[in-house]
């Protein structure tokens, strides 16, 4: 059985898919054999089949991971850690183009798009590269006759968790804090695209990385997920994905080892224009806010409000602009709209808006399927909406929005907050103190103003409420793959307490 | 001595091989870099010598007022785009230049060791590479690190900082680490969104011109690196230049003074690396085969012409004699004097004749005046063949009965001259450790956890080391106390002296008013 497959991508790129477990520095096969199936979203069409990871595989990897982390990578100098990203992130730049058509491949989204995704992965693992050497300790005085102390000491194994809606991406977002810090890594993709990860696995491997550093397995949440979370030599878990998957991993953290949890959940993010705004603009962001990825964002700008004096305006402006939006094939160069990401992820948003019909809210456009094969949605707005519908509170993670009016600042800002959740925010304004002040009261990790969904590396990104615990980018993820150690030496001034 | 077989071998340029960075150096006269490419005006020009044979190598043109003119003007416009590219894009195209240098390292080496006379050995494992590595640290951190921060005041009103950078920043090199001098203060400076006008010293003008241009192929704009060939009277130009933001400067105390005098009357901020006169203090529990094979690095590395070497080696009483033999011993199995370029060399001859002159002097006054005991003189023992016997060679030479009060001991030398003293008490050679208005460096050797910090604690030295010496890596910051400096270069902190500070307050409330009716 073939641990590889060729496959010809629809732009002509032809490559070597693997389709094995990636652990310490080798391909291998499933234990027990199990594989699963990866589907073309665009097409329907079943891809290839790779290795399932199951809890036996978990823990050989645990088993690599834990080796290198007490051998070789602890061994390594942090500025050689460095280099290692440094060169990882060159390598994904000089296949940037191969990765890219994977990416669109195995999740539906625009090549163009993919590309973007790409490249903004390498930048990730070369800013936490630039970091390695940077993670200092402080000396803090406290009496004469001693030394004090701190160290950031890496963590351990960690195992992280990532999603399907931005594969590569988020990949590079708990890679490169976790190795730069000095942990080794048990990584699993998600079932619906685990493709992108396991090219880039040969690519760590030719960066130079010592075998066991990073380890790369394909598998189900329920199974292998499960097996992380519930690790008894996992040190710490970081997962990114939807709120009730992220409740139970950190019920399965706390009844095993107690290993570190964080978390990046989802959001219900209200995006909210003033009458002052530019409208042109705030059209253009809105359609960004939710329709870019698909609506597949966890941060996606779902809750759109307008001040009423320019909410019919604001309307009439977005229904047009959403309808320039073109959906089709993910390889053609000027789509900005793929498929959803699987057919489950199709029921769901259609259930929603099945929901969103019968709880008595008005479509104003789309609200059905796009074309015959695919899992294709039209993008859709409701309006005359109410805060306590189905559509109003749960996440959908589709191309879907809700709008409404507004009338006030105080009215706003509770509505914004109105909801579990509490990761994005967005303020369109000319006025300072308008933006100054929704912004200091929206209770929301990311607040932007007069823009939305652009992140940058170096800013950091989190929930409050149940959008999540933690903060990745920035140097802010530094500190969820470190723990501090205190050393205090006694150099005499510490001998009078104990009467010498 | 021990001397390799045919250590001598080879004309003086004759293992140069082909390299586009070459570029004809012994015919064609070196220029200035300015605006992304090479340019001279044509008014005047200054030798350039090899150490190790005293024949010049080539011509470099002298900068004139006009050249200064034109690298500034270059520079402030190139300042313009530079200062607002975003941090990442500057990261990358830096990191490409550490790429290019690193890929040509044996050629620069090559190029260092012809024009400051240091053996290859040398510079091929440790001048390049170090310039690199600071490089790509000042790469790394300068991806959005130079961070201001926010400060909530009250419900309505806040601060937040901006750390911005100063403009044009002027690097005067020395002659003892040409490259690495120029990369160790550029590095911060371009990663912080400045741009740069370096001069070096005139005594080794060559590498500096090729680092300019792998930053130009590098992906450098024109005039964000600019490189000025010129003296004293150049310098002087530039440090005083009212459009010049910041100076650094490597070289000796006294010339670091007139430095921050002449930037003092334009407010320019300064940072200076100067000399040292360090002490090297050995305990009686130390591992003595290392602390010896330490000595010899502190005091006879690049022949001596390092800022921070341990030239006051304070050995305790009880191990004065088996230090002082087991180094005697060391020096003569170990060091090997020769054609610099050949790669069994490990000392090559002092920079300059001026330079040679002054050293010889030391060593004279040493022996005639402050009566030092002569324990080893290398030049007994060393044959050096006529081709080269005009060169710089001054081999190593060692004193001991010393004492505080000579001035072989209170005197920075910079040449490979080491001054053996005794001592009795920790208390005894702290006090007398810092008994100069110098303070670069300084290290101790002990197996004791107490003998260890409280010399630490207590030394008046900026660069520390406990039972090594000499290793100085990106992340450490180093600057000296005293009369050896001001402000310090790498580590992470110092891209905070390539930024100014802009304090904004925001408002968004009524302002109170100062003034209100009654």
């Amino acid at each position: 059985m073939s641990l590889t497959q060729t496959i010809e991508l629809p732009n002509g790129v032809k490559y070597e898919q693997p389709l094995g477990l990636f652990i310490n520095n080798e391909w291998v096969a499933a234990t027990e054999g199990a594989t699963f199936e990866v589907i073309n979203p665009a097409t329907e069409k079943v891809i290839c089949s790779v290795q399932e990871a199951r809890e036996v595989d978990v823990d050989i990897a645990v088993k690599a991971a834990r080796a290198a982390f007490e051998g070789p990578w602890a061994s390594t100098p942090p500025s050689a850690r460095g280099k290692y990203l440094l060169k990882l992130a060159d390598l994904m730049e000089e296949n940037l183009l191969l990765l890219a058509s994977v990416e669109s491949l195995d999740n539906g989204k625009s090549i163009s798009l993919a590309k973007g995704d790409v490249a903004m992965a390498a930048g990730c693992l070369r800013y936490y590269g630039g970091w390695a050497d940077k993670v200092h300790g402080k000396v803090i005085d406290t009496m004469p006759g001693t030394l004090n102390y701190t160290k950031n000491e890496p963590i351990g194994v960690c195992g992280q968790i990532i999603p399907w809606n931005f594969p590569l991406l988020m990949w590079s977002w708990k890679v490169g804090p976790a190795l730069a810090t000095g942990n080794t890594v048990v990584l699993k993709t998600a079932e619906q695209t685990p493709l992108s990860a396991l090219v880039c696995a040969n690519l760590v491997k030719e960066a130079g990385f010592p075998a066991g550093v990073l380890n790369i397995i394909s598998g189900l949440g329920k199974v292998a997920g499960a097996a992380i979370s519930s690790h008894m030599d996992i040190d710490k878990v970081a997962f990114t994905g939807s709120t009730v998957v992220g409740r139970t991993i950190m019920k399965a953290a706390a009844e095993s080892n107690l290993k570190k949890v964080t978390l990046e959940l989802g959001g219900k993010s209200p995006n909210i224009v003033f009458k002052d705004a530019d409208l042109d603009k705030a059209v253009e962001w809105a359609n960004m806010g939710i329709f870019f990825n698909h609506g597949q964002t966890c941060c996606a700008g779902s809750r759109i409000y307008v001040q009423e004096e320019v909410y019919d305006t604001f309307v009439e402006k977005f229904k047009a602009r959403i309808a320039k939006n073109k959906l089709g094939d993910p390889f053609a160069e000027d789509t900005f709209q793929g498929p959803q990401v699987s057919a489950l992820q199709f029921q769901r948003v259609m259930g929603y808006i099945e929901a969103g019909k019968s709880e008595g809210a008005t479509v104003l456009t789309g609200g059905k399927r796009f074309g015959e094969t695919g899992y294709f949605i039209e993008p859709t707005i409701f309006a005359d909406v109410k805060m306590d519908m189905k559509i109003m509170q749960e996440e959908i993670f589709g191309p879907v929005a809700s709008i409404a009016k507004f009338k006030t600042i105080d009215e706003i800002v509770a509505v914004g907050n109105g909801t579990p959740y509490g990761l994005a925010a967005a303020v369109h304004t000319k006025d300072i103190k308008t933006a100054m002040e929704v912004t200091n009261r929206l209770k929301a990790g990311t607040c932007w103003v007069n823009m939305y969904n652009m992140l940058s590396t170096q800013l950091p990104f989190g929930g409050f409420k149940e959008s999540g615990i933690g903060r990745e980018l920035g140097k802010a993820a530094l500190a969820n793959y470190t723990q501090v150690k205190t050393v205090q030496f006694n150099l005499g001034g510490m001998d009078f307490l104990v009467g010498l | 001595m021990v001397s390799a077989e045919n250590i001598w071998n080879g004309a003086p340029a004759g293992e140069l091989t082909g390299s586009a960075l070459l570029h004809d150096i012994t015919t064609k006269a070196r220029e200035h870099y300015i605006n992304g490419k090479f340019y001279n005006s044509d008014k005047g020009f200054f030798p350039v010598y090899n150490p190790a044979t005293a024949q010049q190598l080539c011509w470099c043109y002298n900068a004139h007022q006009e050249d200064i003119e034109l690298a500034i003007s270059t520079s402030e416009e190139a300042f313009k785009t530079w200062s607002k590219t975003p941090p990442i894009e500057r990261s990358r195209i830096l990191l490409a230049a550490v790429k290019l240098i690193r890929k040509n390292n044996n050629t620069l080496a090559m190029i260092e060791s012809l024009d400051t006379g240091k053996p290859y050995a040398e510079t091929s494992t440790v001048d390049i590479t170090t310039g690199a590595d600071v490089l790509e640290y000042f790469a790394g951190l300068g991806m959005g690190m130079g961070e201001g921060k926010t400060i909530q005041l009250r419900e309505t009103a806040w601060v937040y900082t901006r750390k911005e950078p100063l403009g044009i920043c002027v690097g005067i090199g020395a002659w003892n680490y040409p490259l690495q001098i120029a990369l160790w203060k550029c590095a911060p400076a371009l990663a912080a969104g400045n741009t740069f006008i370096f001069k070096p010293s005139e005594v080794t003008p060559l590498s500096a011109l090729c680092l300019a241009k792998i930053f130009s192929d590098a992906g450098l704009p024109p005039g964000v690196f600019n490189v000025i060939q010129g003296g004293a009277l150049a310098g002087k130009l530039l440090v005083s230049h009212p459009r010049v933001a910041k100076v650094s400067f490597t070289g000796q105390p006294q010339t670091g003074i007139n430095v921050y005098q002449a930037a003092a009357k334009t407010l320019k901020p300064v940072t200076l690396e100067l000399g040292g006169k360090s002490p090297f203090i050995v305990f009686p529990d130390c591992n003595l085969t290392a602390a010896v094979d330490c000595c010899l690095t502190a005091n006879f590395f690049s022949s001596g012409q390092v800022c921070t070497n341990g030239t006051r080696v304070f050995i305790h009483k009880k191990i004065h004699r088996s230090f002082s033999e087991l180094l005697v011993q060391r020096v003569e199995e170990l060091i090997r004097i020769g054609n610099p370029l050949h790669p069994d060399t490990n000392f090559g001859p002092l920079v300059s004749k001026q330079h040679m002159e002054k050293v010889l002097e030391y060593i004279r006054f040493g022996t005639l005046n402050d009566h030092a005991t002569l324990l080893y003189s290398g030049s007994d023992n060393v044959s050096i063949p006529p081709t080269w016997r005009n060169g710089y060679w001054v081999a190593p030479t060692i004193f001991t009965d010393c004492t505080d009060d000579m001035r072989i001991v209170r005197e920075e030398i910079f040449g490979p001259v080491a001054c053996l003293l005794s001592f009795d008490t920790i208390e005894e050679v702290i006090s007398r450790a810092n008994g100069t208005p110098l303070g670069l460096a300084a290290g101790v050797f002990t197996e004791n956890i107490n003998i260890a910090n409280r010399v630490m604690n207590e030394v008046k030295a900026g660069i520390c080391w406990v039972n090594t010496w000499g290793e100085s890596p990106a992340q450490m910051p180093v600057g000296g106390w005293g009369l050896s400096g001001l402000g310090f270069e790498n580590g992470q902190e110092a891209l905070q002296q390539f930024t100014k500070n802009k304090s904004v307050l925001m408002e968004n409330g009524v302002p109170i008013p100062a003034f209100s009716k009654l």
